[in-house]
């Protein structure tokens, strides 16, 4: 299996008014061609910085310190804007955020939007162009395509502005979409329709997909694997199986037990005490160790290296 | 204690608006029980903060009924309402925008206790604060503390202790942990419970959420386009659903095993404008069992057994 995205020992910094946000510290990640990965963690903890590294679209404050971003072999972090324009966004990579009405131009129909996504640049081709959206548009089992077309994205819900974003990405055939919590925003029965799309995808091309959520009952409906971060460093990567049924890292445990199923009960559910840690002055050590039961003195002083525990099971934790 | 003590009658919240009535609430009748935990459920946009917000008499009821104990506080004047705010407490979906960010977490919580009258010094008010701070699992020196200088969990369980402030017998949550990290949320819905316990208090939650109401709940309501169309025992209602709206809704919330893959979509298409609502059973485009009847006639709520009641004309 040929990996198509290798993230090694990233390390990311912001500088801000208060100080130096350490928001990504030592990441690693790697994503098979034509699986479905997925990344949770909670609110700060670096997963959308991931993505954006990956196309180029990083803030200017950030600051790159060390590791590589191989995308087939080749080191994005060494890319120019003019690169990342040119072989990388929308081509190679594309991604599709919560908010899709803020990829969207207001002021375009979609049937303008679409045929620009396609654009084969050649006018004789206009009507096999439209035949193509067309076909795109049904491909994400969106209905009633013809009056879509006219519509401004102001007319449409957002699970169906969600589900033009995909048919434009699917319009320029990249290899890989990161899909940055695109159904939080969503109710659960127009998230089980896009997630329905996703699925359709994974069956008939080999699109690869990075999945950031928070949601982990959403991922195992879609991933094959999954990379669960904290704090800005992944403390556990294994098959979708292995992080539920046989979930490592400490914060992993919590997590899983944390969320509501079909048969939790109060008592079932576990609590994580304290909160997130901000990433100014993160914890020393292991970011986990002031909220981990299972930490030892060396956990506030050691950052703990990424470990094989089983086949393609990775864990960070001292104590593994 | 008369088992009616909260019984909400037909009522109705219609909003004007430049593309016509819009009906957030219509017609919604049910009764929630003294020590309840009564849980809401449904789609975003399907009325319940309205449905909360107007029997809080935070927004005017458009008709229908409100009886609290005994009273019908639909046409409650302005003084008496001030008088029901102290019996009814609400905590909203976002701690962030609820708190005031130039106010102390003291003065926060030290300014319902004087308005109504609960505490009268400054001794008595810091003693019935911290009480307030440690049933919230916070300590004394988060008095003097100011909202950015809490975590988001934090700032939720000073809003929570906000509304509990004035002993309310019943506290109206909607969405209490949409905006919190799941590590967070097991901790506020066990304070939540605890506080329950303590103060013998009845909720009324609100969520998106199937699987909180499912724990949070021992009755529930799930809410369409305005309307209750099943209602009854969490239990019953969670293991057997009826209505064909419960089905798909339940069927649709991702399951967090990975042996379990997507199962099949019950619920095709998105949620009508409630402006225009469909004639008849306002489900009906988008139900699999629709017929011709469905079209024409509302389903009243009906009775099914002690334990639920439903709004569908295949169980009428
Ligand atoms: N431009 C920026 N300047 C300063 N801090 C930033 C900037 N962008 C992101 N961050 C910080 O980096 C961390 C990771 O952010 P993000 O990747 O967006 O988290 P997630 O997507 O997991 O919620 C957060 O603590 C966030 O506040
Ligand atoms: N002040 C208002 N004016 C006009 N429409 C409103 C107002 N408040 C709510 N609505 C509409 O009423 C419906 C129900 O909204 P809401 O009660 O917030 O639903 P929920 O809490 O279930 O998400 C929605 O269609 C919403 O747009
Ligand atoms: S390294 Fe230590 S603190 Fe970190 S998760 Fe493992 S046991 Fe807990
Ligand atoms: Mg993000
Ligand atoms: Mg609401």
């Amino acid at each position: 299996m040929a990996k198509i995205l290798e993230i090694r020992d990233l390390k990311l910094s912001f500088e801000t008014e208060e100080g130096t946000v350490e928001a990504l510290d030592g990441v690693y990640l790697d994503v098979e061609e034509g699986h479905f990965h997925g990344l949770i963690g909670e609110t700060g903890c670096g997963k959308s910085i991931t993505g954006l590294t990956v196309i180029g679209l990083l803030d200017n404050n950030a600051r790159i310190e060390r590791g590589e971003v191989l995308f087939r072999g080749k080191d994005l972090l060494k890319f120019t804007e003019r690169q990342f324009q040119r072989e990388i966004r929308g081509k190679e990579v594309a991604m599709v955020f919560q908010d899709p009405a803020s990829s969207l131009d207001p002021v375009f129909s979609i049937k303008d939007q679409m045929l620009e996504a396609v654009r084969l640049n050649k006018k004789e081709e206009k009507q096999s162009n439209e035949r193509i959206v067309k076909e795109l548009l049904n491909k994400v089992k969106l209905p009633d395509v013809e009056s879509l077309l006219e519509k401004y994205p102001h007319q449409l819900s957002g699970g169906m502005k969600q589900r033009v974003m995909i048919a434009m990405m699917l319009g320029r055939n990249p290899s890989m979409l990161i899909a940055d919590e695109p159904t939080t925003a969503l109710d659960v029965s127009i998230q089980a329709q896009f997630l329905r799309v996703l699925m359709d995808l994974k069956n008939t091309t080999n699109l690869t997909v990075l999945y950031i959520t928070h949601n982990l009952a959403v991922l195992t409906e879609i991933c094959d694997e999954v990379s669960v971060m904290y704090a800005g460093r992944i403390v556990e990567t294994a098959s979708i199986g292995d992080v539920f049924n046989n979930p490592s890292h400490p914060y992993t445990r919590k997590l899983v037990n944390s969320i509501l199923r079909a048969d939790s009960t109060l008592d079932s559910l576990e609590e994580i005490p304290g909160s997130v840690p901000r990433l100014i002055n993160p914890p020393p050590g292991c970011r986990f160790h002031p909220r981990c039961e299972e930490a030892v003195d060396e956990c506030s002083r050691v950052i703990p290296p990424v470990k094989e525990i089983g086949t393609n099971h990775l864990v960070a934790c001292l104590r593994r | 204690m008369s088992k009616e003590w909260l019984q909400v009658k037909d009522l109705r919240k219609h909003f004007e608006t430049p593309k016509g009535d819009l009906r957030a609430v219509a017609g919604v009748s049910l009764k929630v029980e003294k020590g309840d935990s009564f849980g809401l459920v449904g789609e975003s946009g399907c009325g319940k903060s309205t449905l909360i917000r107007t029997v809080l008499r935070l927004l005017e009821p458009t008709s229908g009924e409100i009886l609290f104990d005994g009273k019908d506080i639909a046409k409650l004047g302005k003084t008496h309402i001030r008088r029901l705010r102290k019996k009814m407490g609400l905590v909203f979906q976002s701690p962030h925008s609820s708190l005031n960010p130039r106010m102390t977490v003291y003065d926060t919580l030290a300014r319902p206790l004087l308005i109504h009258g609960i505490t009268k010094n400054k001794r008595d008010t810091t003693i019935e604060i911290v009480k307030l701070l440690k049933l919230m699992g916070l300590q004394a020196e988060h008095m003097i503390r100011y909202p950015h200088e809490l975590s988001g969990g934090q700032k939720q369980r000073i809003a929570i202790a906000r509304a509990l402030a004035v002993n309310p017998e019943i506290v109206f949550l909607d969405e209490p942990t949409s905006a919190l990290d799941v590590s967070v949320q097991t901790k506020i819905l066990k304070l939540l419970d605890f506080a329950k316990q303590e103060k013998q208090l009845t909720y009324f939650y609100i969520s998106h959420d199937i699987n909180l109401i499912r724990v949070v709940s021992n009755k529930m309501g799930v809410m369409y386009l305005g309307k209750i169309v099943e209602i009854g025992d969490t239990g019953t209602v969670m293991a057997n659903p009826l209505h064909p709206y419960s089905v798909g809704l339940f069927e649709a919330v991702p399951d967090p095993d990975p042996d379990k893959k997507l199962p099949e979509l019950i619920l095709k298409g998105e949620v009508p404008s409630p402006v225009n609502a469909p004639s008849g059973c306002v489900f009906h485009p988008r139900c699999p069992f629709a017929w011709e009847k469905c079209e024409r006639e509302e389903p009243k709520l009906l009775k099914q057994s002690d334990q639920r009641e439903v709004a569908c004309h295949k169980y009428s």
